[in-house]
């Protein structure tokens, strides 16, 4: 039984986390200039030194790499261009990382080899540039991350613990922390506190980035955003109290139609989050969190406004599914006002660049324009370089996606064909596998017997007809069955 | 009442519309109205369909699910995303939640992923009605949507029609001529015999009702 659970979910490298998410920016520009840069790229940026800058691009990644799909680029080129085309060549220095931590940590490292452009912080470079992290620099990223800190507990701790480690590494002879890696965080804890042992963790062990891509600041890490300038914000009061969305329909044009003309509204810029906040007869308020999937121009929209109201429409019906469940006695749906504020957006670059072509009518900007108009995702698809059918694909835009090798493509292809379209998404015993009509062997893999110790090394695969169904069904080592796809 | 050409319904005694239609426009909507079928380059196949699926047709298919007959559909799918100018985008709708796709599959069988998009979707007409409004899709494929009422398929055909799109509706079972589609331009069952490896495909609808016999290794 326990060889039959442990099979693998064929969703499996569809729920892989962001990587590539942080990027730390070290750029001597004037604040205001740096804080546009970074809200160009994502609405989320932080503040960490006097010349470095966070932007964590979560909420925009998606967009970004498919756009660097579309110019037949790697979304690490895409970046270095902007960068490099806003910024100057040799004035920035960049890192990206899955963890903040860790893309603050190589800064220091890159300006130690007079390095200037980005670096991504798993590349060999960046593992080589970290060994040479120095205690100076580490400790001054700890006063940081202590200073950023909410309370007094972080800076107290780091003044109290400092001392003792900097000399028991000394009588180490630890001269760089790299020296250290692999002392467990655990007995850093137990020796010097739990904020000292954190932000060990942090350093060679950061956990993984949450699996949504809008989920708010990471774990152990003290973020705080800067505040995009004053939220754009129409407030509505109705003459009589509304519910149908024909109604509500045509003053939420009105109002989105409005933000544009708002002179704190900047040419250019595209939204990424709204918030409706509905006053109900009851007087009962309402919030109506309002998200698009990519960064969507009102100033294109004009003046139908088709995408944010189909997105309008979408998280209204749930706040009022939501709202029936949570009020089941006495449901009020009639509306008397509203709020509609912008919440996050991507501001424009501090000067126009080939990135911010407004106006450029293309078949990705067609298809980002119609998946912000749908209430889930459209499920686009890549090949991997690798024979098991579970590991064989993950989503488009991944960055980290080997593609097919060359010599590799034929071998697959072969191994593709006799594969069925389409894959339960959870394998099943197959039962009574004696009384199935017709058995056809068709392929018999290795399993990745060195990454998942405990599976069974063999898999053969077999086609079998089973009541009226051809399905795809593979024999382990132990000679269970199970059902993996079917012939659609 | 007297039809005028395609679309103009007017009254006897009306005199028929004077619309003037730039030169440009004309010679473009005549290209249309020729443009070739979507061929599935499987040459008896595609004379068996007088040429492929025509442009702007409502297609509707019975394929037996797990009897592996869409791969029969494949085809008509790479020959649009490489046989057109400029190649076609294609949305395959599936209507199954256990299930997902398995991308290695569609590749090999020669279709490209990049110009493919997947959903999943029980009610696609409402939950992704704006990609039925648009065209950007220019081959469209419903597989195993349940309940398709009359008036589904009238928005469809009206919008394959209006956009010059092709859509196929698949169905996980057997069409029968009692319940027949006025929408459809053509209505077609297959099935597979797999003791002689081959596949059966019946006309019901389109042109003279007819049989065809095709090795099913034609398709892969």
């Amino acid at each position: 039984m326990h060889k039959l659970l442990s099979f693998p979910d064929f969703t499996r490298n569809l729920q892989s986390p962001q990587q590539d998410r942080f990027l730390a920016l070290q750029w001597p520009a004037s604040p205001a200039e740096a804080k546009q840069l970074g809200h160009s790229l994502s609405p989320e940026v932080m503040h960490w030194a006097e010349d470095v800058w966070l932007i964590d691009l979560a909420s925009c990644q998606v967009y970004w790499q498919s756009q660097a799909q579309t110019r037949r680029m790697s979304f690490h080129q895409l970046l270095l261009g902007h960068l490099d085309e806003i910024c100057g060549v040799s004035s920035y220095r960049a890192v990206l990382g899955d963890h903040p931590w860790q893309a603050l940590l190589l800064l220091p490292c890159l300006a130690q080899q007079n390095y200037f452009g980005l670096i991504n912080r798993h590349s060999s470079m960046g593992d080589n540039l970290l060994q040479g992290l120095s205690w100076d620099d580490w400790w001054q990223a700890c006063t940081r991350y202590a200073e950023h800190s909410p309370g007094e507990g972080s800076r107290v701790e780091l003044q109290k613990r400092r001392r003792p480690m900097q000399l028991a590494m000394r009588r180490l002879g630890c001269s760089t922390p790299h020296h250290l890696k692999k002392m467990p965080p655990e007995q850093i804890r137990r020796r010097f506190g739990a904020f000292l042992g954190d932000l060990w963790s942090l350093t060679w062990q950061p956990p993984s980035p949450p699996l949504l891509p809008n989920s708010a600041a990471p774990m152990l890490f003290p973020w705080q955003s800067e505040v995009q300038g004053a939220d754009l914000c129409v407030r509505r009061t109705l003459d009589a109290p509304a519910r149908d969305w024909d109604v509500l329909e045509t003053y939420l044009r009105d109002d989105l139609n409005h933000f544009p003309l708002l002179s704190s509204f900047k040419k250019g810029e595209r939204i990424l989050a709204l918030e409706w906040k509905i006053v109900l007869y009851n007087l009962q308020e309402l919030p109506v969190s309002i998200l698009f999937r990519h960064p969507h121009s009102l100033q294109h929209d004009y003046p139908q406004q088709r995408t944010a109201l189909l997105q309008i429409s979408f998280a209204l019906q749930k706040a009022l599914q939501q709202q029936r469940l949570s009020e089941f006695e006495d449901p009020c749906f009639w509306i008397v006002s509203w709020e509609l504020r912008i919440t996050q957006k991507l501001q424009p670059p501090p000067r126009q660049l080939t990135l911010f072509n407004e106006g450029e009518s293309s078949a990705w900007e067609e298809l980002l324009n119609l998946e912000n108009q749908l209430p889930a995702p459209l499920e686009a698809y890549a090949l991997r370089d690798d024979w098991v059918p579970e590991d064989s694909f993950a989503r488009a835009g991944q960055e980290t996606i080997a593609p097919p090798q060359p010599e590799h493509v034929t071998s697959l292809n072969s191994l593709g064909r006799s594969r069925p379209l389409y894959m339960q998404k959870k394998a099943y015993p197959l039962f009574r596998p004696g009384q199935s009509l017709l058995w056809k062997f068709r392929e018999r893999t290795m399993e990745k017997w060195w990454i998942r110790p405990g599976q069974t090394a063999v898999r053969d695969y077999y086609e079998v007809l089973c009541d009226q169904q051809l399905l795809w069904v593979a024999r382990e080592s132990a000679g269970h069955f199970l059902v993996l796809g079917v012939y659609g | 009442m007297l039809l005028y050409g395609k679309g103009y319904v007017v009254q006897k005694n009306e005199k028929k519309p004077n619309v003037t239609v730039p030169a440009s426009q004309l010679s473009q909507g005549k290209a249309r109205l020729s443009q070739p079928p979507l061929p599935s380059h499987v040459s008896l196949l595609d004379s068996f369909l007088g040429g492929g699926l025509g442009w702007g047709d409502l297609s509707e298919w019975g394929l037996p699910w797990g009897t592996g007959l869409r791969d029969l559909i494949l085809p008509f799918l790479v020959s649009a995303q490489q046989g057109e100018q400029p190649p076609a985008w294609v949305l395959w709708v599936y209507g199954q939640k256990d299930i997902c796709v398995n991308p290695l599959a569609w590749h090999a069988r020669g279709i490209r992923l990049e110009q493919l998009r997947f959903a999943f979707s029980t009610k696609p007409l409402i939950e992704l009605k704006p990609l039925f409004l648009s065209g950007f899709f220019r081959v469209i494929v419903l597989d195993g949507v349940p309940r398709l009422t009359d008036e589904d398929y009238a928005f469809l055909a009206r919008q394959a029609r209006r956009l010059q799109q092709h859509i196929l509706v698949l169905h996980p079972y057997t069409l029968t001529t009692a319940h027949g589609n006025v929408w459809a331009r053509i209505r077609i069952n297959c099935w597979r015999d797999f003791s002689h490896q081959h596949v059966g495909i019946t006309l019901l609808k389109g042109h003279q009702q007819r049989q065809l016999l095709l090795p099913f290794h034609n398709f892969i």
